[in-house]
């Protein structure tokens, strides 16, 4: 996995704004609390998590890894009786499901980038806070897995070949136009994307 | 609102006037049963305490329903006597109680004995008392009479229900008490909502150790209130369900408010599921916070593997 390197502007940054979150040089990770006052669509909610961000990028994607460590949204879930999945919390790692890899792109088109990082990591925050508290989403999420990537696939052409080799992987096999398509079609309707 | 909490929590604790009341009243129930049972004086051995005054969770203001419960020891020779009748001892023996009680307390107090217990309503309608004769086993637990069905004898353990209490709140740094006396409030200002008390104990203490196992500071007592009611919407039966989604709606209303810098709002929610002991705030801070929170608007999708 490929290793997150922090400029010295994004250490300014971390000490200037977010003097909660510390940089533990040990297993090269930023570790503390990550606090935020946020709004979307009218909707101010201000809430604190415990996070560590593991300077290491995760599969297929350019941007590290995140947990929440004090357990928060793990309890959340037991107690709405629902899976940590629905959460967007990684049941097999406790990482945070932040956003499809080929959406990256899109919000970091400059590749990495700390603050937006963080500000991405707040606003993911407040939509698990957002459920939390009012039990329905602020706004949609990606369909589950390769679901997701099909809805990618009706959503911009720009995700084609993403969603072509996301498939072909999942399927184990070459797929052409034709038999794409259909693998599409049918997982739409069965799963009404 | 940490200072609102922190006044909440000291308003519905009983003042020490209402609780040496409390205690004049339960200990000379007590000591006039002893005295018609036993030769020796009475020193408080033969009392057990229990409920909302042994772990301190009864609230103010007093009202006729807030009962202080107690168990009276009787020895193994009256359990006997009892246990030997042909039929119903148990009544027998309540009635017996009742009639020892008679004694003691004039016209204008209220006794009457049925199912399980003798309750000794005052004529000021303050710390009723309800007495259950109980025979002490080895083990620590209990017998105490049930009238129902042609009498029986049921076990009863006080002591768990006391130690898992003062277990939690031990390790939640006193935060069992606190939300087992405002959601008692609850309860007590919502006119139809039936939940004992010994039921909502237990549902806090499962919650607190699930959620907040080390207790949390006044400044999160309103996310605790509202992660209780939450956990509890999908744990109780449909009659109970419609007060708790009101508190539960409030609740979120009063956060609302609190996150957007207007305690004042925040306080009248509170005050709607707690009644007027609920301290309420004349006025907002003057400086609008609202510029200080980040608006987003197009933000991303999470999406799991």
């Amino acid at each position: 996995m490929e290793k997150v390197i922090l400029t010295n502007k994004d250490l300014g940054l971390l000490k200037d704004n977010y003097s909660s979150l510390k940089i533990n040089v040990s297993n090269n990770s930023i570790v503390g609390s990550i606090s935020f006052d946020l709004t979307y669509k009218d909707k101010r909610i201000k809430d604190t998590y415990q996070i560590e961000i593991l300077l290491t990028c995760g599969e297929n994607s350019i941007l590290p890894t995140v947990k929440e460590i004090d357990n928060k949204i793990i309890k959340m879930a037991k107690r709405k009786k629902i899976e940590i999945d629905d959460l967007h919390l990684n049941s097999k790692d406790g990482t945070l499901c932040l956003i499809i890899p080929p959406k990256e792109k899109l919000r970091y088109p400059n590749g990495f980038n700390l603050q937006e990082f963080l500000d991405h990591i707040q606003e993911h925050l407040y939509w698990v806070s957002y459920f939390d508290r009012y039990g329905v989403q602020p706004w949609k999420e990606q369909a589950h897995g390769i679901d997701g990537y099909i809805e990618l696939y009706r959503e911009d052409f720009c995700y084609r070949r993403e969603v072509r080799e996301k498939l072909e992987n999942s399927q184990g096999r070459k797929l052409q136009r034709t038999a794409l398509r259909k693998l599409i079609k049918e997982r739409i309707k069965e799963k009404k994307l | 609102m940490k200072k609102e909490f922190t006044k909440f929590c000291d308003n519905l604790k009983l003042t020490t006037l209402q609780n040496e009341d409390a205690k004049t009243k339960y200990t000379g129930v007590v000591k006039k049963l002893h005295d018609s049972y036993y030769e020796s004086n009475f020193d408080g051995s033969t009392k057990f305490l229990f409920g909302s005054h042994k772990t301190n969770t009864n609230i103010r203001p007093i009202t006729e329903h807030q009962d202080v419960d107690v168990l009276f020891k009787i020895s193994e020779e009256t359990f006997e006597k009892f246990d030997n009748y042909e039929s119903n001892g148990q009544s027998a023996l309540l009635q017996e109680l009742k009639g020892y009680l008679d004694e003691k307390y004039t016209s204008t107090n209220k006794i009457s004995g049925w199912g399980k217990v003798v309750l000794i309503k005052f004529s000021d309608n303050t710390h009723n008392v309800e007495v259950l004769p109980a025979y002490e086993q080895v083990n620590g637990t209990f017998l105490i009479p049930n009238t129902e069905n042609g009498g029986s004898w049921d076990e009863f353990n006080p002591r768990e229900q006391v130690t898992s209490f003062q277990n939690s709140n031990f390790k939640t740094n006193g935060l069992t008490a606190d939300l087992c006396r405002m959601m008692k409030s609850w309860v007590q200002n919502t006119e139809t909502l039936n939940y004992s008390s010994y039921i909502l104990m237990q549902d806090i203490i499962m919650f607190l150790e699930e959620e907040y196992e080390e207790g949390v500071d006044y400044c999160e007592y309103h996310n605790v209130i509202k992660n209780f009611l939450d956990g509890l919407k999908n744990n109780c039966d449909s009659v109970v369900l419609k007060h708790v989604t009101t508190a539960h709606n409030r609740v979120v209303k009063a956060i609302e408010f609190i996150d957007d810098d207007k305690p004042k709002e925040a306080s009248i929610e509170l005050i709607k599921i707690f009644g007027s002991l609920f301290p309420k705030i004349s006025n907002n801070p003057i400086k609008e916070s609202r510029g200080q929170s980040r608006v987003f608007i197009a933000p991303s999708a999470p999406w799991r593997k």
